[in-house]
C-alpha cells in the first residue's frame, strides 16, 4: 500500500515521455529491421537494374533496326503508291499505243477495215485486247490479223467470230478478234 | 484512420513486449528507493530472490547543510507547517536536494535502472488523520483536500493531497476515518525535478507510516500480524501501528529526536556533535539498559541515554494505551526498530526490556556485493520504497 504526492500532470508528463521514448525504440528497431533486411533487397535490385541496363544497351540495335524497318516500310509504301500511280499512268499510255498499233494494222489491210470497238483488259501484267469491227472481206480480216501479229505487240491473235452483214446495200464481214499482247 | 490503426499496432506491440517482459523477465531488483530526512539522504535498492528480500545496494549522503527547523517566531505560519510538514519550500530551494545531488556524480550508475520512489521523513511531510463524514470514495479526495485548505489558510490549487482509508473503530458510527498527507505542489515538483537531474525518474513520492508499514511487511515472519513500527529519526521518532500491512495509526513525537539528544550529549561533554554520534554509536558501549532512578553509579552517557530511552519508551506506552482503548483487535505483538537511532547499541533490548514486547532491528539479508557494517535498519524506508516496483504503480 502506498500514497502518491506527486502531481498527476508531472506523472502524466513523465508517463508520456515514457511512451514516446518506447515508441522511439520500437520505430528504431524497426527500423533498424527494415535496413537491415533491405540489404539484400537492395543488392538483388542494384544488380537486376545493372542487368536491365546491360540488356538495354544490347536490344539498342534492335531497336534501331526496328526504327530503319519502319522508315523501309514507310519508304515502300511511298513507292507503291507511286508505282500504282504510275502503272496507272502506264496503262493509258499502253491502250494509247495498242490504238496506234491496231490503226497501222488497219492501215496495212488497205483501210477495209473498220474499227468498231476496242476493249483493253490487263491481269496480270498482260493486255488483253478485243476488237469488235467490221471488214470488207475476209481477206482484209485475214491482212489485219497478219499485220497485228507482224507488228510483234501481239505474239497471239485469235478471230473469235465473223458475220456476214448488209450494211448500206453492201455485203461487209462483222469480225470479233482477240489478241494478247506482251508486257 | 490510417494513424489509428498505426497508434493500435504500437500500443498492441508495446503491450506484447510489457507482458513478455512480466512473463519471462522477472523482475529481481526494485526501483531506487531514497529517503529524504533533514539529515542526510538515504538510498537503497532491494532484489527479491523467489520470496526472500535482500538488501543489494545502499548509499547514504548527509546534506552539505542539514535542514533546520524555524523556531517558531520564525516560521511563517504554523497551520502550514501542520499542513506541509516543517520543510519550507524556500528552504528546499537554497540548500535542497539539488545542491545535495549537485555534487555526486554518476551516483545513478550505483543503482540498477532510472526509476525511483522517494519520500520526506522526519516529519518533512506532514500526516495527519481526519474523520469524514460517509460519502462517495470519489468525493472523498475533494473533500480532504477542502478540509485540509480550510484549516491551513492555504491555496487550494497550490496542494497536493493523498489519502488511505483507516478501519472503523466504531460499528455504527456514520463518518469515515482516512490517514492523509499533504505536500506544496512546487515542493513535490522541485523534489522531483531535482530528482530527474540526478538522473532517477521519481515515480511515486510516498509518505512515511505507508513505507513504515511495508518496511515491517518485509521482515516479519507473518506480514498479517500487528506489529508497532518505530522509526528513530534525527528530528523526530515516528509510531506506526502496522496491521495486514497497512498503516493503521501514526504519531509523531517532535520532542524525541536523535538530533536533541545528541545536542545534550555533546553540551554535557564538551564535545561537538560529531563526536558525540561517535560516542553514542560505538558499538563497545555493550548492552545496555534502562539505569533505575537510584542507579547512582551508572555510566555518564548511560544516564544521559536512559533520558531517551525514557522518552521511547513513555511514547510507546502511551501509543500501546491508546490502541488497547480504541484498536483493541489490533493490539501489537511486536516492535521493529529503524531508522537513524538503530545505531545504538542494544537499544531492542532495552526497549523490549522496558516495554515487555518482543522488539527487534529492522533487518534484511544483504547482498554479497555489500561489505563491513552497514547499520542495515536505517536503510528500512528506503528499502520499503524500492520494494514499490513490486507494486501496480
Amino acid at each position: 500500500m502506498h500514497v502518491n504526492l506527486l502531481p498527476s500532470s508531472f506523472v502524466l508528463k513523465r508517463l508520456v515521455q515514457q511512451r514516446i521514448r518506447q515508441w522511439a525504440c520500437v520505430y528504431g528497431v524497426v527500423g533498424v529491421a527494415l535496413i537491415l533486411l533491405s540489404f539484400p533487397l537492395l543488392n538483388s535490385w542494384a544488380g537486376a537494374r545493372h542487368r536491365l541496363e546491360q540488356l538495354l544497351i544490347a536490344v539498342e540495335p534492335i531497336r534501331d533496326l526496328q526504327a530503319e524497318q519502319i522508315e523501309l516500310v514507310k519508304q515502300s509504301m511511298a513507292v507503291e503508291q507511286k508505282l500504282d500511280q504510275l502503272k496507272k499512268t502506264v496503262i493509258i499510255d499502253r491502250s494509247t499505243a495498242l490504238l496506234g498499233v491496231v490503226t497501222q494494222a488497219v492501215q496495212a489491210a488497205g483501210r477495209q477495215v473498220q474499227i468498231q470497238e476496242m476493249q483493253v483488259m490487263s491481269n496480270d501484267g498482260q493486255h488483253r485486247l478485243t476488237l469488235r469491227g467490221l471488214a470488207a472481206d475476209s481477206e482484209s480480216i485475214t491482212l489485219f490479223m497478219e499485220s497485228l501479229q507482224t507488228s510483234k505487240v501481239f505474239p497471239r491473235v485469235e478471230l473469235r467470230s465473223t458475220q456476214e452483214r448488209f450494211i448500206s446495200e453492201r455485203t461487209v464481214q462483222e469480225f470479233q478478234l482477240e489478241c494478247l499482247a506482251n508486257e | 484512420m490510417e494513424c489509428d490503426l498505426r497508434f493500435a499496432t504500437m500500443s498492441a506491440i508495446l503491450s506484447t513486449i510489457q507482458r513478455a517482459k512480466r512473463r519471462f523477465l522477472k523482475r529481481s531488483y526494485g526501483w531506487t528507493g531514497i529517503e529524504i530526512g533533514c539529515h542526510a539522504l538515504r538510498m537503497a535498492q532491494v532484489r527479491k530472490l523467489e520470496d526472500r528480500w535482500q538488501l543489494a545496494t545502499v548509499w547514504s549522503v548527509e546534506h552539505a547543510t542539514p535542514y533546520v527547523r524555524a523556531t517558531e517566531t520564525e516560521s511563517d505560519s504554523a497551520a502550514c507547517e501542520e499542513t506541509f510538514g516543517w520543510l519550507a519550500p524556500s528552504m528546499l530551494r537554497e540548500q535542497g536536494l539539488g545542491t545535495t545531488l549537485d555534487h555526486l556524480e554518476n551516483l545513478d550508475s550505483l543503482f540498477l535502472g532510472k526509476k525511483c520512489a522517494a519520500t520526506l521523513s522526519d516529519g518533512l511531510i506532514a500526516y495527519r488523520e481526519l474523520e469524514l463524514p460517509v460519502c462517495a470514495p470519489t468525493e472523498v479526495r475533494s473533500l480532504l483536500q477542502s478540509e485540509i485548505t480550510l484549516e491551513s489558510e492555504c491555496d487550494f490549487e497550490d496542494l497536493l493531497t493523498d489519502y488511505w482509508e483507516l478501519p472503523s473503530n466504531r460499528p455504527r458510527s456514520t463518518t469515515n476515518s482516512f490517514g492523509a498527507v499533504s505536500i506544496d505542489r512546487s515542493t513535490a515538483i522541485l523534489l522531483a525535478n531535482d530528482l530527474l537531474n540526478a538522473g532517477f525518474e521519481c515515480r511515486v513520492l510516498d509518505a512515511m507510516p505507508c513505507a513504515m508499514a511495508r518496511a515491517t511487511s518485509m521482515v516479519m515472519d507473518d506480514p498479517n500480524a500487528t506489529s508497532l513500527a518505530i522509526e528513530l529519526g534525527y528530528q523526530q521518532t515516528t509510531i506506526t501501528l502496522v496491521h495486514d500491512g497497512q498503516p493503521i495509526l501514526s504519531r509523531a513525537s517532535r520532542s524525541i529526536g536523535l538530533l536533541s539528544f545528541l545536542e545534550r550529549v555533546a553540551q554535557s561533554f564538551e564535545i561537538n556533535i560529531a563526536d558525540a554520534q561517535t560516542l553514542l554509536f560505538q558499538t563497545s558501549t555493550g548492552r545496555m539498559k534502562l539505569p533505575n532512578a537510584e542507579d547512582d553509579f551508572a555510566n555518564p552517557l548511560q544516564q544521559k541515554l536512559s533520558g531517551f530511552l525514557q522518552g521511547i519508551a513513555h511514547e510507546i506506552d502511551r501509543t500501546l494505551h491508546y490502541v488497547q482503548r480504541v484498536h483493541r483487535t489490533m493490539v501489537p505483538t511486536q516492535i521493529v526498530l529503524m531508522g537513524e537511532g538503530t545505531r545504538i547499541p542494544s537499544i531492542a533490548s532495552a526497549v523490549e526490556e522496558h516495554v515487555g514486547l518482543s522488539t527487534s532491528t529492522w533487518s534484511l539479508n544483504i547482498s554479497e556485493s555489500l561489505f563491513g557494517n552497514q547499520q542495515i535498519a536505517t536503510y528500512a524506508v528506503a528499502s520499503a520504497l524500492s520494494s514499490l516496483a513490486w507494486e501496480e504503480v
